[in-house]
């Protein structure tokens, strides 16, 4: 049904998409991310992709401060290829993605597929990926560390009414391998030494990680639309969390501009400490997306959409600012985040 | 895993009295309607989130490598 939606707008042959889009954060970070997306049919129901995406860093964050260096400059590029299959009911999809920065080398796969029934009303859809991830360290050649990751998710999307879709998604992932940071360490009180003791931070090998997720689409009346989505989220870390977010959409003649709110609630790992460990552990991280916090976010998203004869275009402007409120992470209480997207797409 | 079996099986029963005819379906085909109108732009937004929050899945998007170790 969600490909028969987008059949029925007539699917374009070829499509290319340039997104350019600039983070800078209170912390200090500053992201520029910049991507060209290309599709085009091979046949009706074959489809192939490629995309190139880069990300240029630079950081002074209190994570780089902690690791001895005073600023930090990276480059990530990141390549996509991919096919898809879609007869009107039937989906197969297959994505390769290879990302490589200067301590870090990637390779992920992902296959899915799904089935509309009921006339379209249901979609059941299936996917699975695997990760394999080289984790490396800046001007240190001997070190190496491995992690893996793979899993899978469900979704069912439903027709409830000429007007209203509803998505509800399971997805499960398992972690295996290094994901603490090379360069971040924390303290732990000696009582020999009677001081405090730095180490580099660890954390489990394992990680299960579960997501449930709904969305509501619902449109209000022919030319306003309104976009619910919650998720609830746990792992064997200890951390759960709850994500809500809500779009309203109004279309005009060829523009559309959406209002967006999202809020963001999560409960730390368990193995986390504030501070110096009372003691030498396990499990030791000074990683703040581990720790308790809440974020909330506001922003907007401008669209245009032209309709030629022969080619299609759409422009797009979005921008997001976010707050964040650490509870318990006392090198930063907050953090305030502002991404601004442009985007420009041709269909043909 | 129970409840998200509940759900799906909550939403098809509720599914067996509603849906849309063919000639219903003007609205539901609208760009807004869709699940993921632009994934390119998911995408950058997932990867923002994923690695600003502890938690991740179940609402699209994918990619690469990390980016901030």
């Amino acid at each position: 049904m969600v490909s028969m939606a987008s059949m029925a707008t007539s699917q374009p042959l070829a499509r290319v998409d340039v997104r350019s889009s600039a983070y800078v954060d209170t912390d200090h970070t500053v992201v520029s991310t910049s991507a060209v997306d290309v599709a085009a049919h091979a046949t009706e129901a074959w489809q192939l992709r490629a995309r190139y995406l880069v990300d240029v860093v630079s950081s002074a964050s209190v994570d780089v401060v902690a690791s001895a260096t005073r600023r930090f400059d990276m480059v990530r590029n990141e390549g996509t290829a991919g096919a898809s299959f879609d007869d009107g009911t039937h989906r197969i999809d297959g994505t390769y993605v290879y990302s490589r920065e200067n301590d870090w080398v990637s390779h992920n796969a992902n296959v899915g597929g799904s089935i509309d029934l009921r006339d379209h009303d249901i979609t059941l859809a299936i996917s699975g990926s695997y990760s394999h991830n080289d984790v490396g360290r800046a001007h240190d050649p001997n070190f190496h560390r491995l992690l893996t990751y793979g899993g899978g998710t469900a979704r069912i999307v439903l027709v409830a009414s000429p007007t209203t879709l509803v998505s509800i998604g399971y997805e499960y992932h398992h972690y295996d391998g290094y994901q603490a940071s090379p360069y971040r360490y924390v303290r732990y009180a000696d009582p020999r030494a009677q001081i405090a003791v730095a180490a580099p931070e660890s954390t489990p090998d394992r990680r299960n990680r579960h997501a449930l997720a709904l969305r509501y689409h619902h449109a209000l009346d022919p030319r306003t639309f309104l976009r619910f989505f919650v998720r609830f989220y746990g792992d064997d870390w200890g951390v759960v969390s709850a994500t809500t977010g809500l779009e309203i959409e109004r279309a005009f003649a060829h523009w559309s501009i959406v209002g967006l709110s999202r809020a963001y609630v999560q409960r730390g790992a368990g193995f986390f400490v504030d501070g110096v460990y009372p003691s030498e552990q396990a499990y030791m991280t000074m990683d703040r997306e581990l720790s308790s916090f809440v974020d909330g976010s506001l922003g907007t998203t401008l669209r245009y959409r032209s309709q030629g004869a022969r080619a299609r275009v759409r422009l797009e402007l979005r921008a997001i600012g976010t707050y964040y409120r650490f509870w318990d992470f006392y090198r930063l209480p907050d953090r305030t985040v502002v991404v601004v997207d442009l985007a420009l797409g041709v269909d043909r | 895993m129970r409840t998200a079996a509940l759900g799906a099986w909550l939403a098809v029963v509720a599914c067996g009295c509603v849906g849309a005819r063919p000639w219903e379906r003007e609205t539901l085909a609208a760009p807004a309607m869709m699940l993921e109108p632009d994934p390119l732009a998911s995408a950058t937004l997932e990867h923002v989130n994923a690695y600003r929050e502890g938690s991740e899945g179940a609402s699209g998007g994918g990619g690469g490598g990390c980016g901030c170790n």
